[in-house]
């Protein structure tokens, strides 16, 4: 993928123009799928992690990817399998001779990027799925007795297929609350499945040109703005009341945590951004509540037995909001 | 204007409209509570009725205006819907995006004034209620005289007039200047008659009176000379006007 840069910092008056350029160069790889682009940059904005749900061969990787480039992040990607290892992820020491005498260092992991991708964490073993918690919530890895920070800023985006369950280890719930949201992948309509495979069918290696329109700087500078959004009393209470209800269903066996209010609120504060607006909305904590909390809350039998999914449980709730 | 002068000003066109409201419910009460002492042939003293407006006035206005929120203005006004509450609850912030939103504020709230939260619909049938009461309040004062009306708890402002029958006489013209005497009791016609040449207005009546011809026709010789004596007295006074 051929990249040429454009990294100016950011002022408030241009975050939008930023974003919609973020867009138009995704668009450039990716058909349709505008709502999970949006999730994903709200999540980046947020500085959160993602847990991506979709099918084989839904373009996961190439959306990852893509973004990253447009971002100007370091990307790199892990394919979880059970015999994967910790090491594996974070890196080692190993034995250095270059210098004529041997000594260890310290060898880094493809966990040092900026943007990683781990593809079907579900089939990692619990050992390396934890080894992930460190890198996703402290923004660093512990290898032996020596701690090391990673680059600012870092996402993970893993993902998990919703079919193939033998053999894998399902996420404990501990390390699904450390995923800000939860984005599901449905398939693409006839007509964007039709303009999919018109663009990757004429070119050997369909490569467009992606202009870089952020720098890591102005990232993290955006990323600052968001936190900045303002939200009236009011909205934020009525977010935190949404979480607090799921805790109170009988159709739920176990509700969100407290961080899913701060995610909740967070991610409504990036979701205003991307919608060109000063403020938190109402609308925002509606729209996503979804992706917030549907993996942070746990069906009971009953529920469960009627056909009921979290998605209908959380539309509920916001409904009797 | 900064944003927090705007939600000054905001609360004052609050305040404003609630005066009017709590204005016309008093007015409504009051005169009701008028026309009902009519109908029920209660009297009163006006001062604890104007007393009563007044308590009513104030309680209405405390009523209406404690439940204050700007979101009043929201829902009169879409384009400042959430905006106005979360400018409010962020005034103390001075970040980028805050100030974006606060110039976004100002800019959506510069035409919003007291009429946009108006209860019109409200406020008219306020209107002709107290139209209605009014207009019964005159006509019961016009049928009044026909009421037996107790005016025993007002003060007569004409009293001393009608207690002047009741003076105690001290006595007549005949005790304080004596029997009359030489009284000629014989019939005597005095017949005057004045003619003159009319005119309207001030000098026209005084040249009138300068041009009459008196003529006096009397039975008694006496009684002619007297009226030769009044009327030279009449020019003599005539002269010194």
């Amino acid at each position: 993928m051929k990249l040429s840069g454009k990294k100016d910092s950011v002022k408030y008056e241009k975050v939008n123009e930023k974003l919609a350029e973020i867009k138009n160069e995704v668009d450039k790889v990716m058909v349709g799928q505008e709502e999970i682009i949006d999730q994903i940059l709200t999540s980046i904005l947020c500085d959160g992690n993602i847990l991506l749900e979709s099918n084989p061969g839904m373009g996961k990787t190439k959306m990852a990817s893509t973004i990253s480039r447009t971002l100007g992040l370091e990307f790199s990607r892990i394919q979880s399998t059970p015999d994967l290892m910790p090491s594996d992820i974070t890196g080692t020491h190993i034995v250095d001779e270059s210098s004529g005498k041997a000594e260890f260092i310290f060898q880094q992991g493809p966990i040092f990027a900026n943007m990683v991708l781990t593809d079907e964490i579900n089939r990692a073993t619990p050992k390396t799925q934890s080894a992930l918690l460190e890198a996703m919530q402290e923004k660093q890895v512990t290898v032996g007795n020596n701690s090391y920070s990673l680059d600012r800023p870092f996402f993970l985006i893993a993902t998990q297929n919703p079919i193939e369950q033998e053999g894998t280890y399902p996420l404990p719930e501990a390390q699904r609350d450390r995923f800000m949201m939860k984005v599901k992948l449905e398939f693409p309509s006839s007509d964007e499945e039709d303009r999919i495979v018109e663009r990757f069918t004429q070119e050997l290696d369909y490569d467009p040109e992606l202009e870089q329109v952020l720098s890591k700087d102005a990232l993290i500078k955006l990323q600052e703005f968001t936190r900045d959004v303002p939200i009236a009393d009011d909205i934020r209470k009525n977010a935190v009341q949404v979480v607090r209800a799921t805790r109170k269903r009988e159709e739920l066996e176990y509700g969100a945590s407290p961080r899913a209010s701060i995610n909740l609120v967070l991610a409504s504060k990036g979701r205003a951004l991307i919608e060109n607006r000063n403020h938190v909305s109402m609308k925002d904590v509606r729209k996503m509540a979804r992706p917030v909390l549907r993996h942070r809350i746990g069906l009971s039998f009953s529920a469960e037995k009627k056909g009921l999914n979290p998605d209908d449980v959380i539309d509920d709730i916001v409904e009797e909001l | 204007m900064r944003v927090e002068d705007l939600f000054k000003r905001l609360k004052r066109e609050y305040l404003k409209v609630r005066v009017l409201q709590s204005f016309l419910d008093t007015l409504i009460v009051v005169l009701s509570l008028n026309f009902a002492a009519f109908i029920a042939s209660y009297s009163y003293d006006l001062r604890a009725l104007g007393l009563i407006g007044f308590a009513f006035f104030l309680t209405r206005f405390y009523q209406l205006s404690r439940g204050y929120s700007v979101e009043l203005y929201e829902e009169k006004n879409q384009r400042l819907d959430e905006l106005l509450r979360t400018a409010e609850d962020n005034l103390d912030r001075r970040d980028e995006i805050t100030q974006a939103l606060f110039n976004d504020v100002m800019e959506r709230a510069r035409k919003v004034s007291s009429e946009s939260i108006i209860p019109s619909e409200r406020i008219f049938q306020k209107l002709f209620l107290v139209g209605g009461l009014a207009i019964l309040t005159a006509v019961s004062g016009l049928v009044a005289p026909a009421i037996d009306i107790d005016y025993s708890g007002f003060e007569n402002p004409f009293s001393d007039i009608s207690d002047i029958g009741d003076e105690e006489v001290i006595g007549n013209a005949s005790e304080v200047m004596g029997e009359p005497t030489e009284i000629d009791t014989t019939g005597t016609n005095v017949n005057i008659t004045v003619e003159g040449e009319g005119e309207s207005l001030d000098e026209g009546f005084r040249r009138g009176l300068e041009n009459q011809e008196l003529r006096f026709e009397a039975s008694d010789d006496e009684l002619d000379e007297d009226l030769e004596l009044a009327q030279r007295y009449s020019l003599a006074i005539r002269n010194l006007e």
